[in-house]
């Protein structure tokens, strides 16, 4: 995080280059974060291209560089509550079957499309890509209070204390929003009788 | 200790379940659930249920974002930088109607210029004129060929082509001075001739001496008036030479600096984005160690609890 720190300071001084390092190096971060947040390529996108603008317009304001990952998380999931606003909003209806839809069935050109592990077994990769979109809905099973503290403490890593800061809320109330989102996950994968023993994929 | 009291509210099991409670109030936890099955299942169902959440792999993101240079046509984002003095300048209106105007002034004295505009008021009244002047100035400099100076030509190309102007001046000069010494030559034979027709003269004509003394002194004036033109005639040849030589002098290094500033230029911006290409690819490696080396160290951690 130190090396967080020095790109912030470096960015506030209008280092652009220390700025394309942060973004480089939260991109992916952030975007996962919207990713399991909308379950939707486009929004998480969308989110994610919101967050990192409104940090290099805002970026000055930050008063403690060293706490830049709560902010940004802040930014991200403020973003992510704007976009998911937005998007009820509007009615979109699509041309091609949406392969990001759960429950719809995936183009076959894009399922396995970014799969790096080539050499896999092609039944063992059916099972993780549809173990995966079946906790995709589990997590979009959860309010979004539940969710975003989810994702942020067993996806994102944060800190109690870093949930709290980036929420706004008191890191009691972040404990018990995990506490209560961890316990309706178990509820939904046991509705969906999902357990270790019916997943045999393996890592 | 009497621990059977002791029940540990959601908030404090989450931070033990996620190793966030340190000392004592985390033996207490433990003590706790050593004597409640009941919880110490719980958190097991929620080890479980977090342990099957894991297996939700991340995504490549892709290309991210890229701030660009501000004069760059392809900027990915807004820049909210303060403008310099001179954007400013471009921005306010005023400034812009008045360089506006001072460009159309100095097309208008341009368009003029080339096609030779002429504007007259006298008493005829106001006209106005495009072209040469039907009177021609009486003495006129001779006409230089225009010089060309191509790019390539070095230093000492150019001092070969002064040299080349000054001898052709001197040339110039020498015949002019040589004509003028034959017509003094020639004058100051029929002034030696004179002496013998004056008698003559004086004979015929009755001029006397002091008349034919004035006649050689106007010669004479008329003779160093003639030689005085010609040496300002020829001073300011010589001046306009050497100032269009040196004019093209200057035009032709500064094309040749401009041109080594574009290869400066350029040589330095294919640099400046093969370094941030490969600066890319070293962050998103970087980026991809963090991710794994973090994952490894959360996977280890929830191995060893």
């Amino acid at each position: 995080m130190v090396h967080d720190e020095m790109l912030v300071n470096k960015a506030r001084n209008g280092d652009r280059k220390a700025f394309n390092h942060l973004v480089n190096l939260w991109n992916n971060r952030i975007y996962n974060f919207a990713y399991k947040y909308f379950n939707d390529h486009d929004l998480a996108m969308e989110a994610t291209q919101r967050t990192f603008i409104a940090v290099y317009k805002n970026l000055q304001k930050l008063e403690q560089p060293a706490r830049f990952r709560s902010w940004l998380y802040r930014i991200a999931s403020n973003n992510c509550h704007e976009e998911e606003r937005r998007n009820k909003r509007r009615w979109t209806v699509s041309l091609f079957k949406s392969s990001q839809k759960a429950g719809e069935e995936a183009p076959p050109w894009g399922k396995y499309e970014k799969d790096t592990n080539r050499f896999a077994n092609p039944d063992q990769q059916y099972q993780k890509t549809e173990l995966e979109q079946v906790l995709h809905r589990a997590l979009k099973e959860l309010s979004e209070e539940q969710r975003i503290v989810v994702i942020m403490k067993e996806y994102e890593g944060l800190k109690f204390k870093e949930i709290a800061e980036a929420l706004d809320i008191s890191e009691n109330t972040a404990k018990s929003r995990m506490y209560y989102g961890l316990n309706a996950l178990r509820k939904v994968l046991n509705k969906w009788n999902i357990n270790k023993e019916t997943i045999h994929y393996e890592s | 200790m009497n621990h059977k009291s002791y029940t540990p509210d959601e908030a404090t099991l989450m931070a033990y379940f996620y190793d966030e409670l340190k000392g004592a109030d985390r033996q207490k936890v433990e003590a706790y659930l050593a004597e409640n099955p009941e919880a110490q299942a719980d958190l097991e169902g929620l080890r479980s249920t977090q342990s099957i959440m894991g297996s939700l792999s991340d995504k490549d993101a892709g290309q991210p974002l890229i701030l660009m240079d501000e004069n760059n046509a392809f900027a990915a984002m807004p820049i909210a930088q303060t403008p310099t003095p001179k954007a400013k300048l471009m921005t306010m209106g005023f400034a812009r109607t008045l360089i506006g105007v001072a460009a159309a002034i100095v097309l208008v004295f341009l368009m003029g210029a080339l096609t030779n505009l002429q504007i007259k008021s006298g008493n005829e009244g106001l006209a106005i004129s495009f072209g040469k002047e039907a009177t021609q100035p009486t003495v006129k400099p001779k006409k230089v060929p225009p010089t060309i100076i191509n790019k390539g030509i070095d230093r000492q190309e150019v001092e070969k082509l002064l040299s080349a102007y000054m001898a052709s001046y001197g040339d110039s000069l020498s015949d002019k001075l040589g004509g003028l010494e034959n017509k003094i030559v020639r004058q100051n034979q029929q002034l030696k001739a004179l002496p013998k027709q004056k008698k003559v003269l004086a004979s015929n004509q009755r001029f006397s001496i002091t008349e034919v003394q004035m006649m050689l002194d106007n010669l004479k004036k008329d003779h160093l008036k003639t030689m005085v033109d010609l040496i300002r005639l020829s001073n300011k040849n010589q001046k306009d030479y050497v100032g269009r030589a040196i004019a093209d002098y200057a035009r032709y290094v500064d094309d040749q600096r401009e041109s080594d500033l574009k290869n400066i230029h350029l040589s330095i911006r294919t640099l400046a984005d093969n370094t941030n290409s490969k600066q890319l690819q070293s962050d998103r490696l970087l980026a991809k160690v963090i991710e794994k080396v973090n994952r490894k160290s959360d996977g280890d951690d929830v191995n060893k609890r």
